[in-house]
């Protein structure tokens, strides 16, 4: 079984209708993608990006209209998919009804939890999640990090071996933000999946180790994060002791933001052009001061990428 | 416990620690009582006054909470995603709405049962009689409360919380008027109209059928194979709508 993708999807498409008149939006275009056990995936794009709505025909909430999704193998229609599975959605809204702890002895039931092994369980993922005595408290009197920590309690019932997290640390202070981080590299060491979703691109570059970028209902862009961090082209800042006057008169067409700082030059160049403008400079006799590779962020990448796209925002009317 | 069992248990403790309930048990229980200002009111005899009056109260009020509960439940599920944290454990769509359905049912026919110890004890106090006519009225009340929440569930399965409240009153109303239908097939002119009454009486649900009211408060006669016979049309009514409501919830997106 340890073989078998958590996650497998192929040419996932979704067209919703809208209103009596039946005009199509495309929300979702050929999307294929694997988890592999004990690999964090994290799924990153702009509002309306198809995000949302790739992770819903995982769960079953929402059907495809092409193409096809497994869990473990089995297609996301059947509810056996489902069987080793927690999930927090993104803005979370439990039944505020319940206390704490109610709602996650009910998450137990549906998980198919019973008898000791359920208490058990239940007090372990409360204790994880650091709840303590509020989870005696009604859920509606909860703040939005204790709501997200009842969340979180309940996707860790039974060690899943797939998890889906759709924008959980959004709107967390950094002690909830820790303990969510905590949890998904608790969850990869342990061997299962983690299936990200995310706004906060740090938090998807430290944790993941795949990303896909999806931009208007496609996968852009696909791979470790240190490939595309890389495959954006790598940038020097360099630093001579001459006028920048000097600097453009040698190397202008060849450097970006060039400026003068207490008497130095200061400018960018890219790894094709960085060695002829260092020997143009030294043969000029002219002191290279300092050479530093500037390292490219996940966060450039996506930006780069959106700007390439037209950054178009949401599905394609049809 | 099962997946159904929780399910139950959840919709039930939402009903009870939900404010309406409780002021309409309250509601319920203060106008109970004040059958007795009734009493001195009326120029019916004390029977038919505490026999009518307590049916009366219970019905419409059970009623409406039976709308508020069931009517929009599934769709306030959607609204609030509540339903994404169910439907993502191994749980059926069917599963869902037996579970729901069978808290919704579980709640209403707890609050029939203290308003009917109410009741009979009205009858205690002020001597009545207890017949079989208050009896068949009592459990055709249960019947017609199994199929009024399957009604609200098959609106709620596929429209708002408005329109399914709306179309379940609306089809309370006409269902309560199936004689008058059947009267208007039979008599009207209009070969049109009497065909559309003809259809309406076949195919809506007959409540009139369910309603021993009248017969209890004029001290009637049940017959009990025909009493029999309705419950168990009331029954197969519902079923029908529940399956109906949970083939439209299969294949429905939440968004």
């Amino acid at each position: 079984m340890t073989d078998v993708a958590a996650v497998s999807c192929a040419g996932l498409g979704k067209v919703y209708r809208l209103g009596v008149r039946a005009k199509k939006v495309r929300a979702l275009q050929g999307v294929s993608l694997t988890v592999a056990p004990g690999e964090v995936f994290g799924l990153i794009g702009p509002n309306g990006a198809g995000k949302s709505t790739t992770i819903k025909i995982l769960l079953n909430l929402i059907t495809a209209t092409e193409g096809e999704a497994k869990l473990f193998g089995v297609d996301v229609r059947d509810r056996k998919a489902r069987v080793s599975l927690g999930y927090v959605p993104e803005s979370p809204s439990p039944y505020e009804h319940l206390t704490g702890r109610e709602y996650v002895e009910f998450q137990a039931a549906l998980a198919g939890i019973s008898g000791p092994e359920r208490t058990k369980e239940v007090h372990r993922v409360l204790e994880r999640v650091e709840l303590g005595p509020l989870s005696r408290v009604a859920i509606r009197r909860y703040s939005k990090g204790m709501v997200q920590r009842v969340m979180l309690a309940g996707a860790l019932l039974g060690h899943p071996r797939l998890l889906v997290l759709d924008e959980p640390t959004s709107g967390l202070d950094p002690l909830g933000r820790r303990l969510v981080r905590e949890v998904i590299l608790e969850q990869r060491r342990a061997g299962a999946a983690v299936l990200f979703c995310s706004h906060i691109i740090s938090d998807v570059e430290s944790l993941c180790d795949r990303v896909a970028l999806l931009v208007g209902g496609n996968i852009k862009r696909e791979g470790r994060v240190g490939e595309l961090i890389s495959g954006s082209g790598r940038t020097h800042e360099v630093v001579v002791d001459a006028a920048a006057s000097e600097v453009q008169s040698l190397v202008g067409a060849l450097v970006e933001g060039l400026e003068e700082v207490s008497g130095q030059a200061m400018f960018r160049v890219g790894s094709d052009g960085l060695q002829r403008v260092l020997h143009a400079l030294v043969t000029a006799g002219k002191r290279v001061e300092r050479v530093q590779p500037i390292r490219f962020s996940l966060e450039d990448t996506f930006l780069a990428e959106m700007q390439s796209t037209a950054s178009r925002v949401g599905g394609s009317l049809e | 416990m099962s997946v159904i069992g929780a399910l139950a248990t959840a919709s039930f403790r939402e009903a009870f620690r939900n404010r309406v309930t409780v002021v309409l048990g309250v509601f319920a229980v203060v106008m109970i009582l004040l059958t007795s200002v009734v009493l001195n009111t009326t120029v019916f005899t004390l029977d038919r006054a505490v026999t009518d009056f307590g049916l009366g109260v219970m019905s419409l009020l059970l009623v409406g909470l039976t709308i508020f509960l069931s009517a929009g439940l599934l769709t306030r599920e959607i609204e609030r995603r509540t339903i994404f944290l169910v439907v993502s454990r191994p749980v059926s769509r069917a599963a869902f709405i037996f579970g729901r359905y069978l808290g919704t049912l579980v709640t209403l026919l707890l609050l029939q049962a203290v308003m009917t110890g109410l009741y009979l004890l009205q009858f205690a106090l002020f001597d009545v009689p207890l017949t079989q006519a208050v009896v068949a009225a009592l459990l055709g009340l249960v019947v017609e409360l199994v199929l009024l929440t399957a009604i609200g569930f098959f609106f709620s399965s596929f429209s708002g919380q408005l329109v399914s409240g709306v179309s379940a009153v609306g089809l309370y109303l006409i269902g309560h008027l199936s004689g008058d239908m059947y009267l208007v097939s039979r008599t009207n002119e209009s070969p049109v109209l009497a065909s559309l009454a003809r259809i309406g009486y076949y195919v809506l649900p007959n409540l009139d059928r369910l309603d021993y009211r009248v017969t209890a408060a004029h001290q009637g006669t049940v017959h009990w194979g025909e009493f029999a016979g309705s419950c168990a049309y009331g029954l197969v009514y519902a079923a029908l709508l529940l399956l109906a409501a949970t083939l439209i919830f299969d294949r429905r997106d939440f968004k």
